[in-house]
């Protein structure tokens, strides 16, 4: 029964197929993303459609992303995390501490990132184990983690003079913004993971149908267990890059990243109720938010109506996105 | 001439894209009859049901019900007209009251608070239960406290406060047992000498020839013809349910005492569960396949669920291929070999979100895989050879389990098991919800299994499915196992007896 998996074809064949346009699952959203382009191209005379506005938009979304990664596993599996952005808050908080006390930023990096992984091991502890729902517990830990944040700094930020750090939020790799490329990293990787290997597969197996999945012999707490694990490490993979970025760790920030995670998946086509989406979506989703934003600044609509704006478009981008699946099963 | 027919369905066509699902179908329901509806999976027995009961519209063709055209454009609407669906998967509120969930959406309520007058609901209720229906169902409590063979009568009442004449039965006595299945035929035989007429779709032939009175085939969304029951034998409905002949009859001759040592797999000693079963013992061997029977809440599912390791026992051993095994999870008893295809596969086999590859493959994945990646040609390769082996429909690893039909489903969820290479393979209610074709083609795939060496346990509501493939046959009541049979010294009277 042995196959020679080794062919260099099935290989490359293989890695192309993670970029399938047949693995967007929603078409409907990506037409949403190219009208809006086109829109704020028009009616900004040019001034949207730019590549420093690209690359801006892609360094502000890069973080949702990165974050969106670990999110979107979470909600495969049927749950959901509200805190990562107070995990955003706390991390860089952290992180600027560290550095500030001398520790090397490496160093810093993994601590944060060890951190991170067990305060989301310990809410994946918390739903799966003690079967608590994950939308009251990472509820409660927003308050926590963000309230921590706030204590330990008595509101103030932490300011970082460490230049690697420094310069991995705002520097670039030849033309692209490191942050970017930091999250096009781990959005290829979290595709494979979920696409390609046993972990992505039980995970896509526990949010389908949770008692099939356990009588299938799977350890669907552990699966679980994970999800959120590996979400707070990329929170703190993406609070220290926004840290080096604001070149302080700030305990205010991340107020608005939790909508803007939760709608990037599901505008991206992941279900609430789990068992289907993929990292592509995420990707369509994350821009498309960060497009609204970014595209009626320029056109100078004021923050206020910005966030109106940003929830019609979102409801309509789910509506419609929700008409053509029906129409598909 | 028509007005002893309370339904005229005529030229009905509906289709979806890609499939016509009723092809020009036309057929008449009299007043006072059971009517039954028969037809393979995919035949259109319950797109007819749901055009009906309003929750598809038909194509074309026309509805004429009480001697007059009707459209019927919603659920709401054809309980108003007086027609009623009793579905397979019952739509009752758990958490309210019987009597509150009879007039659900139909309140007695007045002024214009719609205050809810639940003396009259009670009252009104008990006059259903015990008036038209003979039965003793109290209308206060929840309904979480009734069985399922209760709530289906409490479904009924619901249809006589519509003063339903129509009454459509989808499968009902998939959940019920023998004795609650008889209780049944007594309430349609009730609501006949009312002058209602129920539609009763089955695909437990032996019960249409008990309880109908004209019968309606149905193949592939065409009418194959309607006839009454006395022109219609067993293997007639076969041929024309399925177009061919369905040899029956697959007997267990005297197992030859074949030169392959006949080794003993499994053995349960005093195995109790607090509430569920106590004291079981029996034992399996190689090649066997052991058939239980009883009523439904007998235990034997949870009995089941224990020996595939997802129930903790109290008491007792479990002993396989000689070792005694103490083991509290699937992923342990998949290991030891031991395996289990659930009743509700839906719920708790299979994965609706997957199509049949990744189904198939779910359980295997640590021999697939390299460092945790799924080798895809290597996944590809087994499911195909599993659809092949069990000769599933579609054939393409890459269709969605969802939109199966029930019998190829089932197939999938023990093409999962069978791919593990197990040697003690459990089904419970291995034929539910299946049409003759399909049980046909897993009472062989079973029979094959045995013949490999694998023991066989299976759990079965249907009698001459048990007469059928049992080696052996053991009763349980209630939790303990009342009797143990061998196939050649067993009636179904015997059986019955120990089971109630």
């Amino acid at each position: 029964m042995v196959l020679k998996e080794n062919s260099a074809n099935s290989k490359i064949k293989n890695f192309l197929g993670l970029f399938s346009i047949a693995r967007v699952r929603n078409m409907g959203v990506l037409f949403a993303l190219i009208v809006l382009a086109a829109f704020f191209s028009f009616f900004s005379h040019g001034r949207f459609f730019t590549i420093s506005n690209f690359l801006t938009v892609s360094r502000q979304v890069s973080l949702v992303i990165i974050v969106g990664i670990g999110a979107e596993l979470v909600m495969i599996t049927g749950n959901i995390d509200l805190a990562v952005g107070s995990y955003l808050a706390l991390s860089g908080v952290l992180v600027a501490a560290m550095l500030r006390y001398g520790i090397s930023w490496y160093l810093a990096l993994i601590i944060i990132i060890i951190f991170m992984g067990s305060i989301g091991t310990l809410i994946g502890i918390a739903v799966a184990k003690q079967k608590l729902n994950s939308l009251i517990v990472t509820l409660a830990m927003l308050s926590i983690a963000s309230g921590a944040a706030l204590a330990y700094t008595g509101g103030i930020p932490i300011f970082i003079k460490n230049q690697t750090f420094i310069s991995i939020g705002n520097g670039y790799f030849g033309p692209i913004p490191i942050p970017v490329v930091i999250a096009f990293f781990l959005l290829i990787i979290g595709q494979f993971v979920l696409q390609k290997t046993k972990f992505g597969r039980y995970v896509y197996a526990v949010g389908g149908n949770m008692k099939a999945a356990i009588a299938s012999g799977i350890n669907a707490d552990r699966i679980v267990i994970y999800t959120f694990a590996i979400t707070g490490m990329l929170c703190g993979i993406s609070g220290s890059i926004l840290a080096g970025r604001l070149f302080s760790g700030n305990p205010t920030v991340g107020q608005d990243f939790n909508l803007d995670v939760i709608a990037s998946i599901v505008i991206g086509g992941t279900s609430l109720l789990g068992g289907i989406g993929n990292m592509w979506g995420l990707l369509i989703g994350a821009f498309l938010v960060g497009i609204i934003g970014n595209g009626l600044t320029i056109l100078g609509v004021s923050t206020f109506y910005q966030i109106i704006v940003k929830g019609l478009i979102i409801y309509i981008a789910i509506f419609i996105d929700k008409q053509t699946r029906e129409a598909r099963l | 001439m028509n007005e002893d027919k309370i339904l005229i369905m005529k030229n009905i066509i509906k289709s979806f894209p890609g499939v016509k699902a009723l092809d020009d179908v036309s057929f008449e329901v009299k007043k006072g009859e059971v009517h039954a509806l028969v037809g393979e999976n995919g035949a259109g027995k319950s797109t007819l049901i749901k055009i009906l009961s309003g929750l598809y519209k038909q194509d074309s063709g026309q509805i004429i019900y009480k001697g007059k055209e009707i459209k019927v454009n919603s659920p709401r609407q054809a309980k108003n007209l007086g027609i009623s669906t009793v579905y397979q998967e019952l739509n009752l509120c758990p958490n309210l009251t019987v009597a509150d969930n009879i007039f659900l959406g139909n309140e007695k309520s007045k002024t214009i608070f719609q205050y809810i007058d639940d003396n009259i609901q009670i009252n009104k209720s008990r006059e259903y239960f015990l008036y038209l229906l003979d039965s003793r169902i109290d209308p206060k409590i929840p309904i979480s406290h009734l069985s399922i063979a209760q709530q289906q009568i409490v479904e009924i009442a619901k249809a006589l406060s519509y003063k339903s004449e129509l009454i459509i039965m989808d499968e009902p006595t998939s959940s019920l047992s023998i004795h609650e299945t008889e209780k049944l035929f007594e309430i349609i035989h009730k609501l006949k000498n009312q002058g209602r007429s129920v539609l009763y779709i089955s695909h437990r032939l032996e019960e249409i020839f008990k309880i109908a009175d004209t019968v309606t085939i149905l193949k592939d969304g065409k009418l194959m013809g309607t006839k009454a029951l006395k022109e219609l034998d067993y293997s007639t409905i076969v041929k024309m349910m399925v177009g061919r002949e369905i040899k029956n009859k697959y007997y267990r001759t005297k197992r030859e005492e074949s030169n392959k040592k006949q080794k003993v797999l499994l053995e349960v000693k005093n195995l109790s569960k607090k509430g569920l079963f106590e004291n079981i013992n029996f034992s399996l061997n190689s090649g066997e396949i052991i058939g239980f029977s009883g009523l439904i809440g007998a235990g034997r599912t949870d009995l089941m669920k224990a020996l595939s390791g997802q129930l903790k026992i109290d008491k007792g051993k479990i002993i396989i291929k000689g070792e005694e095994k103490i083991y509290n999870s699937p992923i342990d008893a998949i290991r030891l070999g031991v395996v289990m295809t659930s009743e509700d596969r839906k719920g708790e086999s299979l994965f609706m979100n997957f199509n049949i590859r990744e189904n198939t493959t779910i359980s295997f994945l640590n021999k697939i895989s390299k460092h945790g990646y799924i080798l895809s040609s290597k996944e590809k390769e087994f499911a195909n050879n599993f659809i092949s082996k069990l000769n599933i429909k579609p054939v393409n690893s890459e269709r969605p389990v969802i939109t199966m039909s029930g019998g190829n489903q089932q197939k999938v969820a023990i093409a999962k098991w069978l791919i593990t290479e197990p040697d003690i393979l459990i089904m419970d209610e291995p034929t539910r919800g299946i049409d003759v074709g399909a049980k046909a083609e897993i009472y062989k795939l079973i029979k094959i299994l045995a013949e490999q060496g694998k023991g066989i346990i299976f759990v079965s509501s249907e009698l001459p499915e048990i007469l059928l493939l049992s080696d052996r046959i053991l009763v349980m009541n209630k939790g303990k196992l009342t009797g143990e049979f061998l196939n050649k010294d067993v009636t179904e009277e015997k059986i019955l007896e120990l089971a109630v």
